[in-house]
């Protein structure tokens, strides 16, 4: 089935396959709000909370800039009212995979969102109350923050690539109740106004600051050449982090040696099951993603060949830059390249939760350390009962299984 | 003045920028050997699927002073990019010192640029040995075209060549392309089509399409593979060559 507009008066079953390919954020059906989005909240009875305006609690911290309206954005900080201390919970990805969906749900829809609607090149020069969330940007820490919205705050928001967040409205008035904890190498970065975004990203990476943070700074506007610095939509700075992060150790891994035996990682959460297939051989990559539904699938993918891709990979989108690099993390640090196959598969229980679910639990399938083969039989044989579709439907779409399966090397012709 | 190991002018820059743009598109790092005839290169890429090896007699350039063979690491890229700089009409010339390269192009105003000597071990002399009984010459318009019609296709491409010419094949999802070629056509000359017997293989697309990149070099070039064995593209260049290889795709099923 081709990624084609399907009209409402298809039938079910045409909307069964469209829904398991869209996944809520590839807009395929037309529908301008997305019925499995529309059919979470109902399930999570999500509803308006009271008519409070104004607010104090410790932001964990966390900002959200939004796509709609760009170049003109709405940027405002996450907080969960009335709680003080170690809010990091809310915000912190490596924290959720043991969560259940609902415990995860109800976590960030406890979450307020405050907006304000600004141009993105305002970040160059901000004006206050982006100043305020650039400073909260900053900290590594929970920030006491007291903020006042013009309306009692309603609307939840769900992004395909950013984790969900409670009732939003507009700021009228905020302030930070403490002073942010401001790590040096975020400071440095933060104010060399000189430094290339990309640069300050890897450079923020190689002083160990978490994802989220750079991230977060990424889209309050506060990397890159001074009169240049632009917000960018939170769902966009996940995957342009990811991206820049993985070419920069891509770089090195694309010199190491090749892997020798047949590695297998896989890890179970939130509904998705996740499995990398790393086999002997140059680096290439390749996401295959599936959401088997009603005892139909259909498997999508993107993938890469040693030369690397020059356009973004829209069919897996985010995800594929998410799984992409923890694997190159995990060859990196064993000194190897791979050919790498990741599986993604999503059973019923799914609700549009953000791409951070696939790099954590590739992370925790990682963590949880590789099941090595000599035979790639045995590789094979030891990844199947773990699938929800069958493994050989994964292997027959997979460009890179295929190209690996039968493509020579010119050393077996040498003298 | 440091001691100067070789010393090579042209007044031909495109011959430079191709021999770069032969070489980058294989390895982004290479070495090259020059001896007191001759300027070589041979790269295989990091996957071992396609290879490029260069050739040059001394005489393709104006000035060619080497007195005894020598290796240096060249970073590829660097040199195209410096290569892009030249103007129509400026000369090239490159010196190689103990531990740098040296080049300038000349025209209007003079650029000099230096890079420094990479250390990448030893060269890879190493080719491949299995005969490949099944070749022809094929005019470079023409294969340029076949490669720009397989782009709509798949990552794999087939040839076959028998008695009556040659086919290339490809497909992806619904798409079907095949374009060929007949024996004694203009693009296929009957004099140089030597194919005894048929031959068909399969080889990855995506490097043949940087291979027909040198296809506005040369009026044709010569095509030589066999069933299961690597694909050799031979341009003729200043009385050298450049040489593809491009080993096959073999389902085992």
């Amino acid at each position: 089935m081709s990624n084609q507009y399907i009209p409402r008066d298809k039938g079910a079953e045409a909307y069964e396959l469209l829904c398991g390919k869209c996944m809520g954020f590839r807009k395929l059906c037309g529908a301008r709000i997305c019925p499995l989005v529309t059919n979470a909240r109902k399930v999570l009875g999500i509803n308006p909370i009271s008519d409070k305006t104004e607010f104090f609690g410790a932001s964990p911290p966390a900002t959200f800039v939004g796509t709609y309206g760009y170049p003109k954005v709405f940027v405002g900080p996450l907080l969960p009212p009335a709680e003080i201390g170690d809010t990091s919970l809310y915000d912190d990805e490596t924290q959720w995979v043991d969560q259940t969906i609902d415990e995860l749900i109800t976590l960030r829809l406890s979450l307020l969102r405050g907006k304000e609607a600004l141009p993105v090149n305002s970040a160059a020069e901000p004006p206050s109350k982006l100043e305020t969330i650039q400073e909260l940007s900053l900290s590594i820490k929970s920030v006491d923050t007291e903020i006042k919205f013009s309306k009692s705050p309603r609307q939840i928001t769900f992004t395909s690539r950013a984790p969900p967040s409670g009732p939003s409205g507009l700021i009228e008035k905020m302030k930070l109740a403490e002073n942010p904890y401001v790590e040096k190498p975020v400071e440095r970065v933060f104010g060399d106004t000189d430094l290339k975004a990309g640069e300050g990203i890897v450079d923020l990476a190689d002083d160990k600051i978490p994802h989220r943070q750079i991230v977060r700074m990424l889209s309050v506007g506060m990397l890159g050449v001074g009169e240049n610095r632009k917000m960018v939509p939170t769902q966009w700075s996940i995957t342009a982090v990811d991206d820049i992060l993985s070419k920069d150790v891509m770089k090195r891994v694309k010199t190491y040696p090749w892997i020798n035996d047949f590695y297998v990682f896989s890890h179970t959460a939130l509904g998705n099951h996740v499995a990398a297939l790393l086999i002997p051989g140059e680096f290439n990559f390749e996401a295959l993603e599936v959401w088997p539904r009603g005892g139909t699938f259909n498997i999508m993918q993107d993938y890469e060949f040693f030369q690397g891709r020059k356009k973004y990979a829209f069919t897996i989108a985010g995800a594929y830059y998410a799984t992409r690099l923890p694997i190159l993390n995990y060859l990196d640090k064993i000194r190897r390249q791979a050919t790498i196959i990741i599986m993604m598969e999503i059973d019923e229980s799914w609700v549009p939760l953000g791409v951070w679910r696939f790099r954590e639990i590739l992370k925790q399938a990682i963590e949880n350390g590789p099941a090595i083969f000599t035979d790639k039989k045995d590789a094979l044989d030891f990844l199947r009962p773990k699938m929800m579709v069958p493994l050989e439907a994964h292997l027959a779409k997979s460009v890179i299984y295929n190209t690996w399966s039968t493509q020579t090397r010119l050393d077996q012709f040498f003298d | 003045m440091k001691y100067l190991r070789l010393e090579i002018e042209t007044d031909d820059i495109r011959l430079m920028s191709n021999i770069f743009e032969a070489l980058g598109a294989i390895v982004a790092e290479g070495i090259i050997i020059a001896t007191p005839d001759s300027l070589q290169a041979s790269a295989l890429d990091n996957s071992r699927i396609a290879m490029a090896e260069m050739y040059l007699p001394k005489d393709a350039f104006e000035v060619f002073k080497c007195e005894e063979e020598i290796e240096f690491g060249v970073n590829i890229k660097d040199m195209n990019a410096i290569l892009g700089l030249a103007s129509p009409g400026d000369s090239f010339k490159l010196t190689v010192s103990s531990n740098q390269i040296h080049v300038a192009l000349e025209g209007d105003a003079i650029k000099r640029i230096s890079l420094d000597l990479l250390d990448l071990g030893e060269a890879n002399r190493r080719s491949i040995t299995s005969s490949l009984p099944l070749s022809f010459r094929i005019s470079s318009k023409v294969f340029a075209n076949t490669i720009k019609a397989a782009e709509l296709g798949g990552e794999a491409i087939e040839l076959r060549a028998n008695d009556e010419g040659v086919q290339f094949k490809t497909e992806s999802g619904s798409k079907h392309i095949s374009i060929e070629l007949k024996k004694g056509s203009e693009g296929l000359a009957e004099g140089d089509y030597n194919v005894p017997e048929e031959g068909i293989t399969t080889y990855p697309f995506r490097y043949l399409k940087d291979f027909a990149k040198l296809t506005k070099t040369t009026e044709d070039l010569a095509i030589e593979f066999a069933t299961k064995k690597p694909l050799k593209i031979t341009y003729e260049i200043a009385e050298g060559y450049i040489i593809y290889l491009l080993a096959p795709r073999i389902d085992s099923t």
